[in-house]
């Protein structure tokens, strides 16, 4: 009895101080790993070495997403479809008269001597993942590519998707339009009407892919299904890339301003494939 | 073995659950696979192994990565106090079963 008791005390001592030094190795550990060189390196090889996989489950989850909405929405296809050749009949002729207009357009800017303000030069990349909490996703370009900080991102149709929030190495995390900090200018383009200049307002993110517009004034004519595209006010996106278009308008007594849904034309998605520019 | 094991189960979950399952936006709140699988493994585990320590530092510095969070770690931090909360409770529990049987 008398022999256990120090054999006991000896281990819970050893105990002790593995238990100590644990917490002092982690400690230092989490200080290192959270300097902004390091952390930034560990990050991007944490990505390498995931992206391989990564960008094959996001085709596959792409692909049963397509597959499982196209079965759900099979009844209303038929009615979307005729829809759509209507609108591509209409915007054959749009387009017939938009080349006239934009021959006519370029030899008014050589005569000017001027360049085209929408001349962009595209960084293609792949999505790789999107962060289930957050509107953010990850990808597949970094500091390599040239990519750098603020670069709006939009997909392969020239909607706008989001702009970049941090470089790496070989990769960049984007922060969609939906996030809850952003904030930018809009103007709102009507089918028949083109664009309203009286109608400017502020994208707002509200999380999980919703977008918001505000700061419309009550007495302007705003529509459901009406066109937001960005406005170059801001200096953060380029002007004319598609937004979303609005949903739900409310109007509230109290309030000056309309109450506005937006629902975003991206779909992340879709193909997974995005076009930086820069 | 069994840690390596772990850990290439908790990679894979969170492959699935960052790349895979994002894309099904109707289930709205996609579940955190690889944090149920981690403290599935805590409940699991036994006592005298310490296979609940290392999967709650490598899961938690996976989904850190992962979720930009605070900083490096938060998460490995918050696995290692849910851990130390289980054993706690566990231990309890089965000091109460012992008490009931006698």
């Amino acid at each position: 009895m008398m022999r256990i008791l120090p054999m006991k005390l000896a281990v819970k001592k050893s105990r002790k101080r593995a238990t100590i030094k644990f917490i002092i190795v982690l400690t230092i550990l989490l200080i290192v790993l959270n300097l902004p060189i390091v952390s930034n390196k560990v990050r991007n090889y944490t990505y390498l070495f995931f992206s391989p996989f990564q960008s094959g489950f996001w085709k596959a989850g792409s692909f049963v997403s397509n597959f499982l909405s196209g079965i759900k929405n099979s009844s209303q296809l038929s009615q979307e479809n005729e829809l759509l050749k209507s609108k591509i009949n209409n915007l054959i002729i749009q387009g017939a008269k938009n080349f006239e207009l934009e021959k006519e357009n370029q030899s008014l800017r050589q005569a000017l001597k001027m360049q085209d303000e929408r001349d962009f030069k595209l960084i293609f990349a792949n999505i790789i993942s999107k962060e289930i909490d957050k509107d953010i996703i990850i990808l597949d370009r970094g500091k390599k590519e040239s990519i750098i900080k603020d670069l709006p991102v939009i997909t392969e149709e020239g909607v706008l998707i989001g702009k970049v929030e941090e470089v790496y190495d070989d990769f960049s995390r984007v922060s969609l339009i939906s996030e809850k900090s952003t904030v930018f200018n809009v103007r709102i383009w009507r089918e028949e009407e083109g664009f309203n200049d009286d109608i400017q307002g502020v994208i707002n993110g509200l999380g999980g892919l919703k977008l918001e517009l505000k700061l419309i004034p009550k007495e302007k004519d705003i529509r459901d299904s009406d066109v937001v595209l960005t406005s170059a006010l801001g200096g953060i996106f380029p002007e004319g890339l598609l937004v979303g278009k609005t949903r739900d308008l409310q109007k509230v007594d109290i309030e000056p301003f309309w109450r506005i849904k937006v629902e975003p034309a991206f779909n992340i998605t879709n193909s997974g494939r995005v076009f930086l520019i820069e | 073995m069994m840690i390596i094991l772990s850990s290439i189960l908790v990679y894979f979950l969170v492959v699935i659950q960052y790349s895979f399952l994002v894309h099904f936006t109707a289930l709205r709140h996609v579940p955190s696979l690889a944090l149920i699988s981690i403290i599935l493994i805590f409940l699991l585990e036994k006592q005298e192994n310490n296979l609940g320590v290392w999967m709650s530092l490598i899961g938690g510095f996976i989904l850190d990565i992962f979720s930009k969070s605070f900083f490096i770690g938060f998460y490995a931090l918050i696995l290692l106090s849910v851990m130390l909360l289980i054993r706690l409770v566990l231990k309890r529990n089965i000091q109460f079963f012992h008490i009931v049987n006698l």
